[in-house]
């Protein structure tokens, strides 16, 4: 009963603020409601954003070998992983949610959670879809692997640093430096294989990598010896055992601030 | 309320058990009053009884999304079917219709409190927490709708936390009253009690 009504919690507050970033004017009234459009066209324009880095960058880099059916997936994976990075680790409650006295930190934190997780999966799926319309081969299990696990890493790396950064300017600032460098040592742009040895044994300590370069492999046929998954879900499981007592300090923190 | 079954037993927690105002008389309002009043029923009866949020005007309603969006919000929040609570809530006020899709910004004070108070009124608690001043409602048509909510909610007790100014409009809501003059509380009066002690500004 108790969980139910922390689902009940999260579903709504997820529900909140979706509607939240619509964009008013978009919505379309007849007899039965209102259907957003507003809420479809915030995801549209993130898909709109991905595809057109990708085709940029794939057209631009022309002999290069970069192939726009995992490009465009490490772009939408890179754009998960820094939303969640920056929405998660600087979080601000609005007073009157702040003041409603069965809303706690934690449904707020997962509510944002899953609002980004659900927006991206719909703009995957959305991705997915046209490009098999163009019929391009996808590994659609590889897909959903690195997905998932860039958004349990993204979610972990994010209370971390949260409980680094909660609410020091400079060092939000500094973060969000930190996000743009770590774009290039993602191998997104920079693919890891074209790099010097020297700097090759540094970015395979970056779990995001092993990421961006697993979404390749069915694609390219090419298994790079130092590319390894199972490094991220090791990384992934050991910062996660961090996540419980760190949202609990977060929600005691919320508790003492503004009940 | 919206017609759904509430699994608990009939409150009756002290004295209380009935709707009630606090009439603060002290120098100095208490605004975490009806949260700390809250929190000690919470303790002594968790899981037993449904405790509604205190609400005030800045937390009745969420104001950056619609009077729509705001009935969905809290039908999700609590449980409740959603176009159950809209049926119920359009019955008692069918003006609501004109509403549903504004915003704060485009609403007065009034209607928003009101609405949010007949939103806040129609979802099934046993115990519900006012700390907005119900006066505004005196001379709008707010008022009888809100009224008929309140008679309406058997096995509820609804507390009210407010100034002693306005007790000629509060009592057309309540009909026990408690008077607060800092840490002291009156034991619960009728009417013309408290409206004496008011004016003795002693307990």
């Amino acid at each position: 009963m108790l969980i139910y009504k922390h689902i009940s919690a999260v579903i709504a507050l997820t529900v909140y603020l979706y509607q939240r970033n619509s964009s008013s004017g978009l919505d379309y009234e007849n007899k039965e409601g209102v259907f957003s459009f507003g809420i479809i066209w915030s995801a549209l324009k993130q898909i709109i954003i991905i595809a057109g880095i990708s085709m940029v960058f794939s057209l631009g880099l022309k002999g290069t070998g970069i192939r726009i059916e995992y490009f465009i997936y490490n772009w939408m994976l890179w754009f998960h992983f820094s939303e969640i990075a920056r929405s998660l680790t600087d979080i601000h409650i609005p007073p009157h949610i702040r003041k409603n006295s069965d809303i706690y930190f934690t449904h707020f934190y997962i509510a944002n959670f899953v609002k980004t997780v659900t927006q991206f999966f719909f703009i995957g799926i959305i991705i997915s879809s046209s490009l098999m319309l163009f019929g391009f081969k996808l590994s659609l299990p590889h897909l959903l692997i690195a997905y998932s696990l860039n958004s349990i890493f993204a979610l972990c790396y994010s209370i971390v640093i949260a409980q680094i950064i909660h609410k020091k300017t400079f060092l939000i600032e500094m973060h969000d430096f930190f996000l743009q460098g770590l774009l290039f040592i993602s191998s997104i742009i920079i693919p890891i294989s074209i790099l010097p040895d020297f700097v090759k044994d540094i970015l395979v300590w970056n779990p995001l990598v092993h990421i961006n370069e697993f979404i390749k492999e069915p694609i390219t046929g090419i298994y790079l010896g130092y590319i390894n998954i199972f490094y991220t879900f090791k990384v992934t499981a050991i910062i996660s055992m961090l996540v419980i007592p760190l949202i609990y300090v977060f929600e005691l923190q919320y508790q003492k601030g503004h009940r | 309320m919206v017609n759904e079954q509430i699994d608990c037993q009939k409150f009756n927690i002290g004295q209380l058990g009935n709707n009630v105002a606090y009439l603060d008389i002290s120098n100095e309002r208490d605004n975490s009053f009806l949260s700390s009043l809250r929190n000690k029923f919470l303790q002594e009866n968790h899981g037993k009884l449904k405790f509604g949020r205190v609400v005030d005007h800045e937390n009745i309603l969420i104001p950056d999304i619609t009077i729509m969006q705001n009935i969905s919000f809290y039908s999700n929040f609590h449980g409740i079917n959603s176009t159950n609570l809209l049926n119920y809530i359009t019955s008692e006020f069918p003006d609501i219709k004109q509403y549903l899709q504004q915003k704060r910004a485009s609403l007065s004070l009034v209607e928003w409190c009101g609405i949010g108070l007949i939103v806040y009124l129609a979802i099934p608690q046993n115990f519900y927490f006012i700390n907005l001043t119900l006066h505004q409602f005196s001379d709008t048509k707010f008022k009888p709708i809100i009224c008929n909510i309140i008679e309406q909610s058997i096995g509820s007790s609804i507390v009210i936390y407010s100034h002693p100014h306005g007790i000629q409009n509060i009592k057309d809501f309540v009909g026990n009253f408690i008077v607060k003059n800092n840490s002291d509380i009156s034991s619960i009066i009728n009417l013309n009690n408290a409206i004496k002690i008011i004016n003795n500004e002693k307990l």
